[in-house]
């Protein structure tokens, strides 16, 4: 019997995936989606227990070099151990090459995104206030915004005494029933597996949608490469199922690869072929490369009165007035204070320390408050991601190895945050100012498979389709060109909700096989 | 239906080993077989990790990682790791050749100040050593804390230290914005 070929075949189901298997099977087309982990059950998986819950903060593979990264490997991908935060980039951001002479502009407007912005908000159900003055108006979140949690309210007391305006940090966690999912219960555990539904993310918001609409999902199904045919389209992917070790073949008109900014990557340069000899659709030998990875640096204080912020939404509010260049600060681009709240184990282990410093700390635990960051680190062709030339996974697929190094910039940025950090916590009455000490946890994989304008300089246009294979897509975080100083999550869904658009209107045209 | 993979396995194994040893940090029950775990270290391997996690959370007023006896549990859980299992022998040779190298004796048998010198040697990537070739220092020594601070801070004893009461559900904490200062 031959293979049925779908309309699309998508790997992975995180932000991008979930986004475009809702869409496009909403839209009618005959959806293939592909996860290379299991399914992880809410109910019965997930406990309010930090060590048990680090199944959700890990990378599977075996990786080369200092730089951890985490994932969530399973069904919903690392929306399983996201906060919730779904902030907007702002205009500045798709332009970095022009405005600050940094990065790379991205190959469309911030004025593109908008409508998509507004339709994942809607979709994935954002509790906002419409506060925010550094960024262009917008219409009224779908939900009103949560109470500030006790972290943002001690916070609060610093930046309106240095004049800095603190900002509700939007959320995709219900502060009232929404889509079928009760409010939120407070618990503390956003990051480390939302147990109610609370928490809008593909495993509870898209995959469920997808399949009402007849998509098909195949679990524990590992893809190894991507397959062309003789006109040099994408046919299809090779993969292994994981419950019988065997490998299989999924055929499709046409193939989005959402599998997060590693194994993107690692996906194309492994599918060499005689047409494609330095991986696919990678003549501008630019897969891999320019992998940003965001920075985090951490600020807390100790204060005389008892805070608990282990209570309420772990992320609270933001502070966004770092975020522009300002030349006077000595780094381009910038960074957003967010106050945010962590478990006992998120806490000692986000803030690097360890002996007596870190029993100092984690002494008034219960006194805490403070920022942790997303900061932009600038994008440089030499960090990225590359195949190991002699270790391959249990599948024969090379080992993804990361090359990662901070710039000056970075570095200068990290120092300013917490410069800053400090003064806000002590403004606000903290007794000592605790520093994160360099982690090197890239939590986000950014810029791998980069679109643009110029297929010399870069690898997919701005719909996310390869430049050499015209039925192809890339979807998530590594076709941003830059990181921005923003958690990527919201932007990954608005990009891939355009690119389902996109796939469908092309479709009806023909265009894609 | 659910079918668990090798690597899903290998986790229900870690968790169970988990309440095997520590008697109830997780209320789970208990897989059968977690049992028969053979330790993996040898005896001066064993000892050069525990002498790291008692740098890395030291007994003051309060019982450090040792006293609270995670010793054999942390041994555990990296064994059944498959992705921390081959990294822990190959960055405790590191440990004792960067010792060597700066203070001429193996790690345990420094006082802890030179300990702590060695151990920020590896935090920031500067230590000597043939094994850190093939795994950075850094990530070693990260590594490590990981499980340190991951089995420390979710110990009951720890958690009354720092008063953090534990799980929120299933009620949550309604009081969540509730701080009351002024």
């Amino acid at each position: 019997m031959a293979e049925k070929v779908y309309d699309v075949l998508i790997v992975g189901t995180g932000a991008a995936g979930g986004v475009l298997a809702k869409q496009l099977a909403e839209g009618g087309l005959s959806v293939l989606i592909l996860e290379g982990g299991g399914r992880l059950d809410p109910k019965t998986d997930f406990r309010n227990d930090e060590l048990f819950m680090g199944k959700l903060h890990g990378w599977p593979w075996p990786i080369e070099g200092p730089w951890a990264p985490i994932t969530s490997y399973g069904l919903g991908g690392s929306m399983l151990h996201y906060a919730g935060w779904s902030v907007r980039f702002h205009p500045s951001d798709f332009r970095t090459r022009s405005r600050d002479g940094v990065g790379d502009d991205w190959p469309m407007e911030w004025k593109d995104l908008e409508p998509y912005y507004q339709k994942v908000e809607e979709m994935i159900g954002v509790a906002g206030a419409n506060d925010n003055p550094f960024e262009p108006p917008k219409e009224p979140y779908p939900l009103p915004a949560h109470k500030l949690n006790r972290n943002a309210q001690v916070v609060r007391l610093g930046a309106q005494k240095l004049g800095l305006k603190l900002l509700t940090a939007p959320l995709a966690i219900n502060s009232m029933p929404y889509d079928g999912r009760p409010p939120c219960s407070y618990c503390g555990f956003c990051t480390n597996g939302c147990m109610t539904g609370a928490k809008g993310e593909s495993l509870v918001s898209y995959i469920p949608k997808a399949l009402d609409k007849g998509a098909e999902l195949r679990l524990q199904a590992f893809v190894t490469r991507v397959n062309l045919d003789n006109d040099g389209k994408a046919s299809g992917v090779s993969y292994i199922d994981q419950r019988t070790g065997q490998e299989a073949e999924a055929r499709a008109k046409a193939v989005v690869l959402a599998a997060n900014g590693i194994q993107n990557p690692r996906l194309l340069l492994h599918s060499t072929s005689n047409r494609f000899p330095q991986g696919l659709a990678n003549s501008s030998g630019l897969v891999g490369k320019y992998l940003t990875i965001h920075l985090n640096p951490g600020a807390w204080g100790t204060f005389e009165r008892p805070i608990q912020f282990y209570k309420g939404t772990q992320v609270g509010a933001m502070i966004q007035d770092f975020y522009e260049t300002d030349p006077k600060r000595g780094f381009a681009r910038g960074y957003i204070l967010v106050a945010a709240g962590f478990g006992p184990v998120g806490m000692a282990t986000i803030s690097g320390l360890w002996g007596e410093e870190l029993k100092g700390l984690m002494r008034h635990y219960d006194h805490v408050a403070g920022f942790w960051s997303m900061g932009e680190d600038l994008p440089q062709e030499g960090n990225g991601v590359t195949l190991d030339p002699q270790q391959k996974d249990e599948f024969g697929v090379p080992f993804p190895r990361i090359t990662y190094r901070h710039s000056e910039n970075d570095l200068a940025m990290r120092r300013h945050f917490h410069q800053k950090a400090r003064e806000i916590l002590e403004a606000a009455g903290a007794r000592k100012v605790y520093v994160d000490k360099s982690q090197q946890v890239a939590i986000h994989f950014i810029g791998t498979t980069r679109m643009g304008k110029d297929p010399k300089s870069s690898v997919v246009n701005s719909f996310g389709q390869a430049h050499e294979v015209k039925n192809l897509f890339l979807a998530g975080s590594s076709i941003f060109v830059t990181s921005a100083p923003a958690p990527p999550t919201l932007t990954i869904q608005a990009l891939s909700a355009r690119t389902a658009d996109y796939i469908l209107s092309e479709g009806k045209k023909g265009n894609l096989g | 239906m659910r079918e668990l993979t090798k690597r899903e396995f290998l986790e229900l194994s870690l968790k169970g080993a988990l309440i095997l040893t520590a008697g109830g940090l997780v209320d789970l029950p208990r897989p059968s077989g977690a049992q028969s775990i053979p330790p993996y270290l040898s005896p001066s391997e064993r000892g050069a990790l525990r002498a790291m996690a008692a740098r890395l959370i030291p007994q003051d007023s309060d019982p450090g990682f040792l006293e609270l006896e995670l010793g054999s549990l942390m041994e555990t859980m990296m064994r059944v790791t498959p992705e921390t299992r081959p990294l822990v022998p190959l960055g405790l040779k590191g440990l004792d050749e960067s010792a060597r190298a700066m203070f001429h004796k193996e790690f345990v048998g420094l006082a802890p100040a030179q300990q702590d010198e060695i151990l920020r040697a590896l935090e920031g990537g500067t230590a000597s050593g043939e094994a850190w070739k093939a795994l950075p220092s850094s990530r070693f020594f990260r590594l490590v804390r990981m499980f340190t601070v991951g089995l420390y801070y979710s110990h009951s004893t720890a958690r009354r230290m720092i008063a953090y009461p534990g799980p929120g559900q299933p009620h949550g904490y309604p009081d969540y914005a509730d701080l009351n200062w002024s």
